[in-house]
C-alpha cells in the first residue's frame, strides 16, 4: 500500500522579511504497507498504543544557551556543558538566587569589599569606574520559541550570561577582571518586567512541555510584534598578578542585543496534505 | 456497526497567523478554510441540490462505504490476494490502488487472512461536495485488527504477538448518490495513535 505523505496544515513564516513560507512537513515516505499492518511488523508513531499527544511545535527554539560567550571561568564546579543553564526540577520553584540578588535589589548584589585578611589590603581602592575598560561579552538574549509567541501562552526567555574573565591593565598594572552575572531583567515592549536571579532554562532542560510556564517566561496577551530587552547584573572582581580576588564594590548592567518577538494566535487543523499545494484539499 | 463521536468541524479560517506592527505582516498560515457548508432547503428541482444536508449525514453514508470496503477488502485478502472482485464498487483511486499492492503482497508471500477489521469512527475531519468529485467525507478512523489473522500456507498465523490492534486512519470516501460512496484513500495516520 502506498501511504501518502501527510503535512500538518500549518505554514510557519519564519521571517517578517519572508515572502514565502515554510511548509512543516514530518513524513514523506509510507512507513508500511497493509500487510505490515495486519501482520504487526509496522513499526510507524502512527503504530504505537498511545492516546495522541499535543501537536508537536517545537521549531527552531534557539535559547539563549546556543549563543556564543565570552572566556569563561568559575569557583563552582560546572556539570555537562550547559554550565550557564542551571537545570531546575518542573514542580521546585526556582532556587534563590545567591543572597537575593536581583535588579532590583542591586546593592545585596554588591561585591563584599571586605578584603581577605590573608591578602593585605592594597594602599588603592578600585571603584566600578577604573574598569571601565574590561568589557564583559554582551549576554545571550534567547527565548523559545525561537522568535515567536503564541498569544496568551507562555513564551521563554533564557539569557546566557557566565562568569567571565577578562585580562587587561588596572591602574597601571596586568590585572584579571572577574564579571559574575548575579541578576537577570526582561523588560518586554507590552510594559511586563520578570526579574529574576537566575538567567532561565529552556523547557527541555526544566523537563518541562513547551509553551509551560517558567521563572523566566511570559505570556503576551495580544498578537503583535514586541521586543525584549535583557539586562544583566554583573558583579565585578579583580585581581592582581599573584594576588586574589578583590570584590569591587557595587554592580554594573549590561544589556542583550534586544529579541524581537512576533506573537500571533495559533490554531491546527489535520490536513490530508499540504494545504498551500492543495487548496481545495479535505480540511484546507 | 461503527459508532461516532459527535462530529466537529474540523475546519478553521485562521490556521495561524501574526499581525506585526505597522505594514510589516506576518501571516503563519497554511490553510484558509473554505467556507462552512451551509444546507439550505431546496426543491428537489434544484441543481444545486446538496447530496448531504448535513455533516452527520454524510459521515453516516461514509462509515457505510468504509464498511463495505473492509468487506471487500478481507474478501480480497482471505482468498490470498488473488481474487480482485470484490474491490469493484467499493474502491477507487489511490485506495483501490493500494488494496490491489496489498493483494499482490498477499500472493507473494503466500498468506491469506481470516476474518477481518472491524472500525470505529474517531472524528469528522470534513465533507465538502464538489461538482466534479460529488460528496467528499474525509473521516478519521480506528481499525480493529483484533478479528482478524493472517496466516500461511500452512495455516499457521505469522501475526506478531506485538501487533498493534487499534490503527488510526484517515480515509475519504466520495461520490454522486448519499447510498452509494466509494471508498477513494486510506492512509495511516502516522503523526501518531489516537486510538488509545
Amino acid at each position: 500500500m502506498k501511504v501518502q505523505a501527510f503535512f500538518l496544515g500549518a505554514v510557519i513564516a519564519t521571517s517578517v522579511l519572508a515572502t514565502s513560507p515554510t511548509v512543516i512537513a514530518w513524513s514523506a515516505e509510507p512507513p508500511c504497507d497493509e500487510i505490515e499492518i495486519d501482520t504487526g511488523t509496522c513499526q510507524t508513531a502512527g503504530l504505537v498504543n498511545q492516546a495522541a499527544g499535543g501537536v508537536d511545535l517545537t521549531g527552531s527554539a534557539g535559547g539563549g544557551g546556543d549563543q556564543s560567550r565570552g572566556s569563561q571561568e568559575s569557583d563552582a564546579p560546572q556539570s555537562g556543558d550547559r554550565d550557564d543553564i542551571q537545570a531546575v526540577a518542573p514542580t521546585d520553584p526556582p532556587p534563590p538566587p545567591p543572597e537575593n540578588c536581583s535588579p532590583i535589589n542591586v546593592a545585596i548584589c554588591a561585591g563584599d569589599p571586605q578584603p581577605d585578611p590573608e591578602d593585605p589590603a592594597p594602599a588603592i581602592v578600585v571603584t566600578l569606574r577604573d574598569i571601565a575598560s574590561f568589557r564583559p561579552a554582551k549576554p545571550g538574549n534567547g527565548m523559545e520559541p525561537g522568535g515567536w509567541a503564541i498569544e496568551d501562552l507562555p513564551a521563554n526567555f533564557v539569557a546566557a550570561a557566565s562568569v567571565e574573565v577578562v585580562s587587561g591593565t588596572l591602574l597601571g598594572q596586568p590585572a584579571d577582571v572577574r564579571f559574575t552575572p548575579v541578576g537577570y531583567r526582561w523588560t518586554h515592549s507590552d510594559g511586563a518586567t520578570v526579574e529574576s536571579g537566575q538567567p532561565g532554562a529552556n523547557w527541555a532542560t526544566l523537563g518541562l512541555r513547551e509553551f509551560s510556564a517558567t521563572p523566566t517566561s511570559h505570556s503576551y496577551a495580544e498578537s503583535g510584534e514586541y521586543v525584549v530587552e535583557l539586562s544583566v547584573v554583573l558583579r565585578a572582581e579583580y585581581r592582581f598578578a599573584g594576588s586574589g580576588w578583590r570584590a569591587i564594590a557595587g554592580t554594573l548592567s549590561i544589556a542583550g542585543e534586544p529579541q524581537r518577538v512576533l506573537v500571533g494566535q495559533f490554531d491546527t487543523v489535520l490536513t490530508q496534505g499540504d494545504c498551500n499545494a492543495y487548496p481545495s484539499g479535505p480540511g484546507c | 456497526m461503527p459508532r461516532s463521536r459527535p462530529a466537529r468541524s474540523a475546519r478553521h479560517p485562521g490556521v495561524f497567523s501574526l499581525a506585526a506592527a505597522g505594514a510589516i505582516a506576518l501571516v503563519l498560515s497554511g490553510c484558509v478554510g473554505a467556507p462552512e457548508p451551509t444546507p439550505t432547503p431546496s426543491t428537489p428541482t434544484d441543481a444545486a441540490e446538496p447530496i448531504f444536508a448535513s455533516d452527520e449525514e454524510a459521515l453516516a453514508a461514509a462509515e457505510e462505504a468504509y464498511e463495505r470496503f473492509l468487506v471487500a477488502t478481507a474478501e480480497v485478502t482471505g482468498s490470498g490476494g488473488t481474487d480482485l472482485g470484490p474491490l469493484a464498487g467499493v474502491a477507487i483511486g489511490d485506495a483501490n490502488d493500494a488494496q490491489i499492492e496489498t493483494a499482490a503482497s498477499y500472493v507473494e508471500d503466500g498468506l491469506r487472512s481470516i476474518g477481518r477489521r472491524t472500525f470505529v469512527t474517531y472524528e469528522l475531519q470534513s465533507h465538502d461536495e464538489d461538482p466534479s468529485r460529488g460528496a467528499v467525507v474525509a473521516f478519521y478512523v480506528c481499525d480493529d485488527l483484533r478479528g482478524l489473522d493472517v496466516v500461511d500456507i500452512n495455516g499457521a498465523s505469522v501475526v506478531s504477538p506485538d501487533r498493534v490492534l487499534d490503527v488510526p486512519y484517515l480515509v475519504v470516501a466520495e461520490g454522486r448518490a448519499a447510498n452509494d460512496l466509494e471508498i477513494s484513500a486510506k492512509d495511516l495516520w502516522e503523526r501518531e495513535n489516537f486510538c488509545g
